[in-house]
């Protein structure tokens, strides 16, 4: 009544030496096409990494008075200020990291900006030039960047805050739409797959479509018929999903290669965790579309 | 064993009636022709019996119970007391004679040793016992007909249901293969063969049951072709 270990292992082995181009032919379809999934979902997790790099880059600038109510600051109170609110932000949970901007630094990167035109740096005085404070958050997300924003704003001493929102909108929109392409590009993928694995089934079971028909002739039951061909659907999704995750591995270390050496895009490479999760991903995406392909495919000869 | 009542059969798409009205009882160990032209509805009536067709109306009973309130599951079990031989074999030309036979058994999940024990017996008993091994290629028509009925029989069915098993052989190797049916119907199997062979049904002298357009329009014991 049950179906049989050593009935299925025969049959399997049997079928899988029948036709080896069929065989081969349906392994290489899964391979290929679970490849192209894995490709896509490998830059769709390379982008979301840059736009989590792009976001981490989040800091604004704090920029302090020169003068009060008109009247020029001296150094010492300069001074004063600054501990103040150093102090004050050191405090702050939500602020990583702080870096001092003084004035000579300040004028020479408005030198720099404005070097094609010296009739607008003949007109900065040294002494009105401001001084800042740049500042990185704990958490690349705008929400914690506005919170550290407000808890500064009624301190004394500063002048405005500004903060770089376009910027990081800019970034993170460019590298959002990329990884949409690509999430995309993999569901297109994935659904190429699932078509084409079962039309290279529904070959290998149409060519057994007389053996179908003896076996429910006498008295197999639906699911003794569907089982061996869903079980071989499985092996063949395997066996191709093994093949992917080679060319997945391989195509990481070619992209590996290409892009430590370019600072903005290696942060784009993925690890060795997120690798192989594409990997076990590309497995059981294989075995459960082989298998439920083939079922489908057989579930059409069961009819009668 | 077969009670037949009212049935009848259309096509989808067909203007005619394959069936119009069948009404046939056929005891326990009976051996009947269905004889007819050539789309009388012979083979639809023998496909209706294992359910891969269902009827527009009427009523069947395999073996006392009726076969239309039947559910789906069950089929195989109703095909298994059924065995099946055609004018084509239906071989798998893949299969050794041997695995043929066993293929039948495995697919309802027999045991090794039954296979190993009951495949020698069923192929000595259609006299195939030195052609265990080849494949149905390496045959000729009545042997692979022989194949076919070893296939059908081994698992001891009640009934067997036979669609023009000789239409595809010569006279003397279709007396072969009317000899080895007889014998089987000897050993308490209903046999119900469809068939154009005037000669082996005026020689059998069987029950006959003639089919014209879908009807019945002759029900004869110890009848002739016509
Ligand atoms: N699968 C089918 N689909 C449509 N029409 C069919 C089918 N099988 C048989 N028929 C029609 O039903 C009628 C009876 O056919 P059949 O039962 O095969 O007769 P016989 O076996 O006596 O030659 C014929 O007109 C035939 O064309
Ligand atoms: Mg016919």
């Amino acid at each position: 009544m049950a179906l049989r270990i050593d009935y299925l292992t025969k049959e399997t082995t049997r079928n899988f030496l029948r036709n080896p181009a069929l065989t081969i032919g349906n392994v290489l379809t899964v391979a290929i096409s679970l490849t192209l999934l894995g490709i896509a979902l490998t830059v769709f997790w390379g982008t979301a990494n840059l736009k989590a790099e792009a976001e981490s880059e989040v800091s604004f600038v704090v920029w302090l008075k020169t003068e009060d109510n008109g009247v020029v600051l001296t150094d010492p109170e300069l001074e004063q200020i600054t501990q103040d609110l150093r102090a004050k932000m050191e405090a702050n949970p939500f602020i990583k990291d702080l870096n001092y901007v003084d004035r000579d630094k300040t004028l020479s990167e408005v030198q720099r900006y404005f070097k094609d035109a010296p009739e607008i740096i003949a007109l900065i005085s040294p002494d009105v030039v401001p001084t800042s404070f740049v500042v990185t958050p704990s958490k690349p997300d705008i929400s914690i960047v506005n919170q550290v924003k407000d808890s500064l704003s009624g301190a004394p001493g500063i002048d405005r805050i500004s903060v770089a929102t376009d910027v990081i909108k800019e970034e993170t929109r460019i590298a959002s739409y990329i990884s949409w392409i690509s999430g995309g590009f993999a569901v297109v993928a994935a659904f190429a797959a699932t078509l084409l694995m079962y039309n290279s089934i529904r070959t290998a079971v149409f060519a057994r479509r007389k053996e179908i028909e003896v076996m429910r002739l006498v008295g197999a039951t639906k699911w003794f018929v569907r089982i061996p061909f869903m079980f071989e659907g499985l092996l063949q999704g395997v066996l191709g999903a093994v093949a992917s995750g080679v060319s997945i591995f391989l195509v990481n270390f070619f992209i590996n290669e290409m892009f430590t050496s370019i600072p903005k895009f290696s942060t784009f490479i993925l690890n060795f965790g997120q690798e192989t999760l594409i990997v076990i991903a590309m497995l059981l995406i294989g075995s459960l579309l082989g298998a439920s392909a083939a079922g489908v495919a057989v579930s059409k000869y069961l009819d009668a | 064993m077969i009670k037949v009542e009212g049935v009848a059969k259309r096509y989808e798409g067909q203007a005619r009636a394959a069936l119009v009205q069948a009404d046939i009882d056929i005891g326990k160990g009976e051996f009947v022709f269905l004889v007819g032209p050539s789309g009388s509805g012979k083979s639809t009536l023998l496909r209706l019996l294992t359910k891969q067709e269902e009827p527009d109306r009427g009523r069947i009973f395999v073996a006392g119970k009726d076969i239309g309130q039947m559910s789906s599951w069950k089929v195989p079990m109703l095909r298994r007391n059924i065995g099946n031989i055609f004018q084509d074999f239906k071989l798998l030309q893949t299969k050794t004679v041997a695995e043929n036979v066993a293929f039948a058994l495995e697919v309802i999940g027999r045991k090794r040793s039954v296979i190993a024990s009951q495949v020698p017996q069923i192929c000595s008993l259609v006299g195939l016992e030195d052609k265990m091994d080849k494949y149905p290629d390496q045959l000729s028509g009545g042997e692979q007909q022989r194949v076919s009925i070893a296939r059908a029989f081994v698992n001891r069915p009640l009934i067997m249901l036979a669609d023009e098993p000789t239409g595809n052989l010569d006279p003397q190797t279709s007396i072969g293969i009317m000899r080895l049916l007889d014998r089987i119907n000897k050993t308490g199997t209903t046999v119900v063969m469809a068939t154009h062979d005037r000669g082996i049904v005026d020689t059998m002298r069987k029950r006959v049951i003639e089919l014209s357009h879908g009807n019945i329009v002759r029900d004869q014991h110890r009848g002739v072709y016509e």
